[in-house]
This record gives C-alpha cells, structure tokens and sequence, in this order.
C-alpha cells in the first residue's frame, strides 16, 4: 500500500497552470526520484504533497486517510515530513535546539545520534545563518534523521551540497528506505539521484510520467531527449 | 515523546512576555501621540495583537515549516501567544488591583 499520494492534482497561480493532472506516490521501502526540467511543477508539486500549498483540485491520502484539505501540521501527525529547498531550520536558534526540539517531539531517534550521522556534531552550537549551504543542509537531514518519518518528501536536497558529499547523501536517503521510509526526492544531480532511486517519474507539461526503475527511465526516448541530454548515462 | 503544546511551552514562556510587553509600549507610543493624558491599553487589542506578532515573530524567524514539520499549525502558534497574553494581562490587572 502506498504511504502517500496526493492524487491527480492541479494547481494554477493565476492564468499559469503550473500543474494540470500531476500524481506523486510515496512507497514504503522505495526511493522514488521525480526529475523535470525548471518550471515544470516539481516543487509546487512537493508542496502540494505535504500540505503547504492547497490544490485547486486532487486529492493527498496518507496510509487510508483522505486529506481533501491537506495541511503540513496535520500530516505531520501522520509521520510525513518536509524537507524543503531552503528555510527548514529557524534562523535564530541553534542547531542543536532544533534537533532537541524534534526529538522532544516525536523522540523516534536521539538527536545526538542523528547529528553524528549526517556529520553535524561540530556546529550543533551554531546558528544556520552562519553555516554553509551544504553544512546547512546536512543540519536540515540531521533534523529528518531524528523525526526518522514514515514519509519524506525531500525537495532538491542535493542542492548546495559537494560532489563528494552526494555518496553520503545518497547513502542517508537508502538508509531511510532500508528502514521502511517512503522517500520521495528531487533534484538535477542525475547520477547521484539515479544511484538513489528505486523508481523515477517523469515531471513536465504539468503532469506526471512513472517511468519505473532507472534502467527502465534510462532507456525511455522523450525522457532522454527532453531532460538527459544527449550525454544521458548508459544503463 | 511531548505533545506539541509542551513542545512548543518553552518558546511560548521566552518570547510571550516580551512580545506583550512591546505590545504595550506600542499602544502608549499611539496613545501619546493622539492624546495628551493616555490611559492603560484595553487588554482584548493587547491580547489579540499580542498573538499576532507571535504569529509574525514565527515567520520572521523562518520557522513556520519547523513548527509544521513539528504538527504545529498557525492557529496553535496563535493561540499559545494569546494564551501568555492573557495570563500576562490577568497578573496586570491583579498587580494593579
């Protein structure tokens, strides 16, 4: 059974239809990797997914609750969580308070565990404001790391984060699965999020493609043309 | 594990006094400014608007998707700081009884 899906969903900001008929399905056990070019819905499609932003129709199901009216806070309570592109952690607390906070919480693993795991244990004094991009989201993980969700929703996490880092990214993401999670994520780093990912779909013209596993996706002509390029890796 | 009430508590206890305070000394910054003789603020606008800069404080600070993150909407933001309010206004008036 799926552990979440926000179902056919469409979304307009004024005359722009970003999103006619979009569908993002979280699995337990699976990564799910979503790729499209820029401006293609992929993140208002997140948003939607975990209850930031309303759709004007479609539906989001968690396990066997219909959400018509979806909201972050509730679905929280529903073990989702929401790693958004920017802006997760607050800018005037310390890292460390945010993962107690978490741990408070939901306490479903030690925050000092967790701030060890994604490589943060130096700057749980600090506040984000003085941390890289990619400490900054590694402080962002280790707060997902101590929720330990049922659904992760992960919009372009490898954003700002090193090359060398992207094994060790990819390696968290499995983990989660390894652990049940359902983790559906985005991004352009196509080799990292192919060595990620379970399943792919395919984002573009306001809707949504399953393109099943990635030698599968790989081999798929428009998905090739249109968002590989032409140097798309051999599967 | 808390309940999202005795999560966010402490949050509540650090900033609500000092949010209602300004409160205040912004109502008297209006009062002295239209009148000559300003009186003690009214406590339901004090209490009302206390709640709504915690709201505003919250996104300030860029913690909205944290508390969400955390099952804690707007609305329970809201309340909790009018809920400091409140008792704040409550120990006023029983201070200056």
């Amino acid at each position: 059974m799926l552990a979440l899906i926000a179902d056919c969903v469409s979304k307009s900001f004024g005359a722009h239809r970003v999103l006619s008929s979009a569908t993002l399905r979280a699995e337990p056990g699976q990564v799910r990797v979503i790729f499209g070019r820029n401006g293609q819905g992929k993140s208002t499609l997140f948003r939607i997914a975990a209850g930031v932003l309303q759709p004007d129709s479609g539906v989001v199901r968690v396990g066997t609750t219909t959400f018509l009216r979806a909201t972050l806070p509730h679905l929280a309570r529903h073990g989702v969580f929401y790693l958004p592109d920017h802006d997760l952690l607050s800018a005037t607390m310390r890292v460390g308070a945010q993962l107690a906070l978490v741990e408070q919480r939901f306490g479903r693993q030690r925050a000092a565990d967790a701030a060890a795991q994604a490589g943060v244990t130096d700057f749980l004094d600090r506040r984000p404001g003085s941390l890289s991009g990619g400490e900054l989201r590694r402080a962002e993980l280790a707060v997902a790391l101590t929720r330990r969700p049922t659904v992760l929703i992960a919009d372009e996490p490898y954003r700002g984060v090193a090359p060398a880092d992207h094994d060790a990214l990819t390696t968290l993401f499995r983990q989660f699965a390894a652990d049940g999670c359902a983790v559906v994520v985005s991004g352009h780093e196509v080799p990292s999020l192919l060595a990620a990912a379970d399943h792919i779909t395919w984002c573009t013209d306001g809707t949504t493609y399953e393109l099943g596993p990635p030698e599968i996706a790989c081999a798929h002509e428009g998905f090739r043309r249109q968002y590989l390029g032409p140097r798309a890796p051999a599967r | 594990m808390q309940t999202a009430a005795l999560v966010l508590l402490p949050t509540l206890v650090r900033r609500g006094p000092v949010l209602w305070l300004l409160t205040h000394a912004v109502f008297l910054a209006v009062q002295f400014a239209a009148s000559d003789q300003p009186g003690p603020a009214a406590p339901i606008p004090v209490i009302l608007l206390t709640g709504g800069l915690g709201l505003l404080d919250t996104y300030v600070r860029a913690e909205r998707l944290l508390w969400a993150n955390l099952g804690v909407g707007p609305g329970a933001l809201f309340a909790g700081f009018v809920a400091i309010a409140l008792l704040a206004e409550l120990s006023r008036l029983l201070v200056l009884r």
